[in-house]
């Protein structure tokens, strides 16, 4: 990373964080009753279930009465915020705040430093990209105590850590991919497929001698595989985590088809918002890759990630699909003079999804 | 063969292994796998459906 570069990513995550707080504010100004609560406000849904983790660890068997258990999330994010919390005293929400402020900078920061990698032609690029993510207004789960943060940055730092060939940081970083979320492994396999087409001629001298890539490539599913292999050990069944969320949260695999159509024969604003988030995370994904506006690694990925909650059902799809910073690496083709007010819109977006956020029950 | 050529059937066999494992090791209790694995109780735990 370079060190010039660090006062402006300071600058540009210091703006983000004050929509961010703005919308915040705006929430406890609205629904005075809850400013009483600080910000447990910003603990809603999955991050109950991360709060256990960290603070209790992972559940023997489902809880009684539900099918629900806590082996249905990903142990890398609760485990980095039951770190900072040993380490600062703060409580979950506090810590999870924190350490996602802590990796949207230093996501910031690679990501200026990294404009070659991520194929941005300039400064005003890079800005424009960075601020693009970070405003968006499903980039909220970027803040609030979600995973989404510790996957972008090291989805981010995986990825840069491959293309400038430092192997082992690559490897290190991927392993905390997949311990945060298995749809990390999705990266791995892309670089594989670009690893074998750059090589197509020499597969075979390369699995016979194998290199920094190939043993980088091989490391970095284990951080899911040694979450299944600890389910195995603690519940009786390392594929606990994929029964848990196919039984307790409906999420049974399926025909991702039927399951866009639905958006049609059943439009709740689950799956609507789901097709939508898929139509348009998936479109400017193939629209990156046709402009050379994403590199091609993380493009498969992202179509991965897009594309796998439309096998076991559209809930969450806007979150993975639109809080991930890949598919935000084309905003930088939009007409310059739409490129700004874009951003601004997306802002104002973002504070009214804080709003309403705070205001869930 | 060499070293580094057994490296690369070290990590196919781990790979191998780790999928026949992942799909082959149950210990768990019989009322979670007939709610989670066969599916024949829609109840956890599963004998409370029977109460």
């Amino acid at each position: 990373m370079q060190p010039e570069l660090f006062p402006r990513a300071a600058r540009l995550t210091a703006l983000a964080l004050m929509v961010f707080l703005a919308g915040f504010a705006l929430s406890l100004a609205l629904m005075p009753d809850r400013a009483g609560h600080g910000l447990a406000n910003l603990c809603h849904w999955d991050c109950g279930w991360y709060r256990s983790i960290a603070e209790a660890g992972y559940d023997v068997s489902p809880r009684e009465g539900t099918l629900e258990a806590n082996f249905g999330f990903y142990p890398g994010f609760p485990l980095a915020v039951r770190g900072v919390m040993t380490v600062s005293g703060l409580d979950f929400t506090a810590a999870a705040v924190l350490l996602n402020a802590i990796y949207t900078l230093l996501f910031v920061w690679l990501a200026l430093s990294s404009r070659e990698e991520l194929l941005l032609r300039s400064d005003r690029d890079a800005t424009v990209f960075v601020l693009a993510f970070l405003l968006v207004p499903l980039s909220l789960y970027d803040r609030v105590p979600y995973s989404e943060a510790q996957f972008n940055l090291a989805l981010l730092a995986t990825f840069v850590a491959w293309r400038r060939g430092a192997f082992v940081t690559a490897a290190i970083a991927g392993v905390v991919l997949t311990a945060t979320r298995v749809t990390g492994v999705f990266l791995p396999v892309a670089l594989l497929i670009e690893l074998v087409i750059r090589e197509r001629w020499r597969v075979f001298g390369l699995l016979a001698a194998p290199d920094g890539r190939f043993r980088a490539l091989a490391v970095m599913p284990l951080g899911a595989i040694v979450f299944f292999v600890y389910l195995a050990f603690h519940v009786g069944d390392p594929l606990a985590n994929f029964r848990v969320q196919s039984v307790a949260w409906d999420h049974p695999i399926g025909n991702p088809i039927d399951n866009l159509l639905e958006a049609i024969t059943f439009p709740v604003l689950a799956n609507v918002s789901g097709a939508l988030a898929f139509l348009v995370a998936g479109g400017g994904l193939l629209f990156g890759i046709w402009r050379r506006r994403i590199p091609l690694p993380l493009a498969l990925t992202g179509l991965g990630i897009v594309t796998m909650p439309t096998v076991t059902g559209l809930v969450g799809l806007p979150r993975y699909a639109l809080a991930l910073f890949v598919v935000f690496l084309v905003i930088p083709a939009v007409p310059k003079v739409l490129q700004w007010p874009l951003v601004g819109f997306f802002a104002l977006l973002q504070i009214v999804m804080v709003v309403l956020w705070v205001g869930l029950d | 063969m060499s070293l580094r050529t057994l490296e690369t059937v070290a990590w196919f066999a781990l790979y191998g292994a780790i999928i026949f494992f992942l799909l082959t090791w149950n210990t768990a209790s019989p009322a979670y796998n007939a709610v989670y694995v066969e599916r024949t109780a829609t109840v956890w735990p599963a004998d409370a459906a029977a109460d």
